[in-house]
């Protein structure tokens, strides 16, 4: 595949996310006239007197404005840390979530909703806090249990993944149970979702999605080469183990910031590597790029529709995005495998 | 009492299902807090002998046995020998079948909104024999229904009504939709509840739809008022400039009861009050 192919993508992703931010942010279940929607974000930008807008300017500028960047944020930084676990796995099947982050995170929320905790007179804060700690404890967690068995073995890591997944899961069952007062809103947040969440939460996820991208960025090239057997990557100078457990931090720290503000959306961090290795190959100075602006470009279309496709009700995007995500994946999959082409 | 004429009976309980009620049952087992209250208040309360956990209201039913709470266990109430189950609608049919199958009598009251509440009401007075009680209560509520339509419709919120939100809790915005009893009751006082206009009976709500509708008052049942005032973005809301956030309690306008019907004039009142200060 050439260069301007992979340019021209980039490019068209790139041009893309301006759009799609500003249809978002211009549509909702309360519908302005988009003058006005424009006025207001001039005027709070440029620090002017919003008070003869009314509730409007509350709408677009506290709710919508940081609603919408943060579900282009969140969705780029789950499909950066899935084209990273899955470079670190060299398995198409890994995503955001295999090491156990989402297991950790959801045991955290499920605690802070369950228990009714709040964080500085803030349920919603302490659930973001509770989830973050939980998702970057738990693949700490599992990164040093595989640690312990030897060499850092990443079928080892993916099984210890899933078993540490497992033992939380019946805890988070049991605490469902137990509260079950609660369990509308711990099921809800399980699904995913940006309801509520504003610019605090953007402020919060953003500096940890730079951060992380920017770290798996000046390793793309050691990425490329954990695509190669372990003993050839070797002999090539990379120093495996402490590659691997770099690139888990990164992705998990990705992954952890992302459903600390956002709850468990599936599909996005599992699908988008696909879908932009599929037109960029798999060089990851395009990959991750590629992954960061189509993911962004992704979710913010699905949280538009999970807030006004039967507004005034709330969806959750998790559902959205496996909704539109399973049958669209099928849908390469089958063309893929027509073309003779493996993912 | 006018027991010993009336059993047995047959009857068709609100699952449209035939039961046979040979005598006066003295052995009740209630499977949901709603019919416990109903049960209690056609003065049945003496012949139940267990509940639900989540069952309390009246005082009364704190010291009775429990027997689960959605999941009811089937040994307990095997090992209590009641001669009748009542349950409401949510009763899980993989319950009700086995409870038929132990030979255990079920009959399921079902209200759907207030005048089913009556309807309700009077059956129970039938099932469990006390009909007297139970005749003497429905008429007493019906007038008091009556009284709140005349007072709304030829008062100040005939025109137009108080709107309304109702939430559980302050941090996310969910709210009772259309057709809830909540949403029954409001209307029925002369208000209008802002969450019809969402899918469902139990909506989380788009907070800009609300910051949109700018309720006139808002009806809180968990969370503190001042907790949802000082929430960022709501200072303009009406409801919180007129400091007119009312803590409710969730049990009583959430359970198809008495109490319930008997809210209504007190929402009416409190809605006349939010009106009175603009």
């Amino acid at each position: 595949m050439g260069a301007e192919k992979k340019n021209l993508y980039i490019t068209v992703v790139l041009l893309l996310l301006p759009v799609v931010i500003i249809i978002a942010v211009a549509t909702g279940p309360v519908r302005l006239p988009w003058p006005q929607t424009a006025a207001i974000i001039w005027t709070a930008l440029t620090g002017g007197d919003l008070s003869r807008f009314g509730a409007n300017s509350l709408i677009v500028f506290n709710l919508r404005l940081p609603r919408v960047l943060l579900s282009a944020a969140v969705g780029a930084a789950l499909s950066v840390s899935g084209a990273a676990f899955q470079a670190l796995f060299r398995n198409p099947l890994a995503d955001p979530y295999v090491v156990g982050v989402s297991a950790g995170a959801a045991l955290g929320a499920t605690v802070a909703i369950g228990f009714g905790l709040a964080f500085a007179g803030s349920q919603v804060l302490a659930t973001s806090i509770l989830a973050f700690v939980g998702a970057l404890g738990v693949s700490y967690l599992v990164y040093r249990i595989s640690r312990g068995a030897g060499a850092l073995s990443s079928l080892v890591l993916l099984l210890a993944g899933m078993a540490v997944s497992a033992f939380l899961s019946a805890l988070i069952s049991l605490i469902m149970v137990l509260e079950s007062r609660n369990l509308s809103e711990t099921v809800f947040w399980l699904m995913g979702g940006f309801t509520g969440r504003g610019w605090r939460e953007l402020f919060l996820a953003l500096p940890l999605i730079f951060a992380g991208t920017a770290g798996l960025w000046f390793l793309h090239k050691e990425l490329n080469l954990l695509l190669l057997p372990e003993d050839e990557a070797r002999s090539l100078g990379l120093n495996v183990a402490r590659m691997k457990a770099v690139v888990l931090g990164l992705g998990s720290l990705l992954a952890a910031a992302a459903v600390a503000v956002s709850g468990l959306i599936g599909f996005v961090g599992l699908i988008v590597p696909h879908l932009v290795r599929l037109i960029t190959g798999p060089d990851h100075r395009y990959l991750l790029v590629g992954s960061f602006l189509t993911g962004a470009v992704l979710l913010v279309p699905a949280d538009l529709i999970a807030r006004t496709w039967l507004a005034p009700l709330e969806l959750p995007v998790g559902a959205i995005t496996s909704l539109f995500g399973g049958p669209f994946f099928l849908y390469l999959l089958l063309k893929a495998k027509k073309e003779g082409r493996g993912f | 009492m006018s027991g010993y004429r009336l059993f047995p009976q047959t009857l068709v309980d609100g699952a449209k299902r035939i039961v046979e009620i040979p005598k006066r049952p003295t052995r009740i087992i209630s499977l949901s807090p709603g019919i416990t209250e109903l049960l209690f208040s056609v003065g049945a309360g003496k012949q139940v002998v267990a509940v639900t956990t989540w069952c309390n209201y009246p005082e009364a039913v704190k010291s009775l046995p429990k027997v689960g709470d959605m999941n009811v266990n089937l040994e307990l109430v095997v090992s209590l020998n009641p001669d009748l189950i009542v349950a409401d609608g949510s009763l899980q049919p993989a319950t009700a079948e086995r409870l038929d199958k132990l030979g255990l009598p079920v009959f399921v009251i079902n209200p759907k909104d207030i005048a089913g509440i009556l309807d309700s009401l009077e059956l129970l007075g039938r099932v469990t024999g006390n009909i007297d009680t139970s005749q003497d209560l429905v008429t007493e509520l019906t007038q008091l229904l009556s009284k709140t339509r005349r007072r709304v419709e030829s008062g100040p919120l005939a025109e137009k009504p108080v709107s309304v939100l109702v939430l559980f809790g302050t941090d996310q915005l969910y709210s009772a939709g259309r057709g809830t009893f909540l949403d029954q009751a409001i209307t029925r006082a002369g208000g209008y509840n802002i969450a019809r206009e969402a899918e469902g009976s139990w909506p989380l709500l788009s907070e800009e739809f609300v910051l949109a509708a700018d309720p006139e008052v808002v009806l809180l049942t968990y969370g503190s008022p001042q907790d949802l005032a000082s929430r960022p973005n709501w200072q303009g809301v009406a409801a919180v400039q007129n400091r007119q956030i009312h803590s409710i309690d969730p049990d009583r306008f959430s359970r198809p009861t008495a109490r319930l019907i008997r809210g209504i004039p007190e929402l009416y009142e409190l809605f006349l009050a939010v009106r009175g200060q603009k």
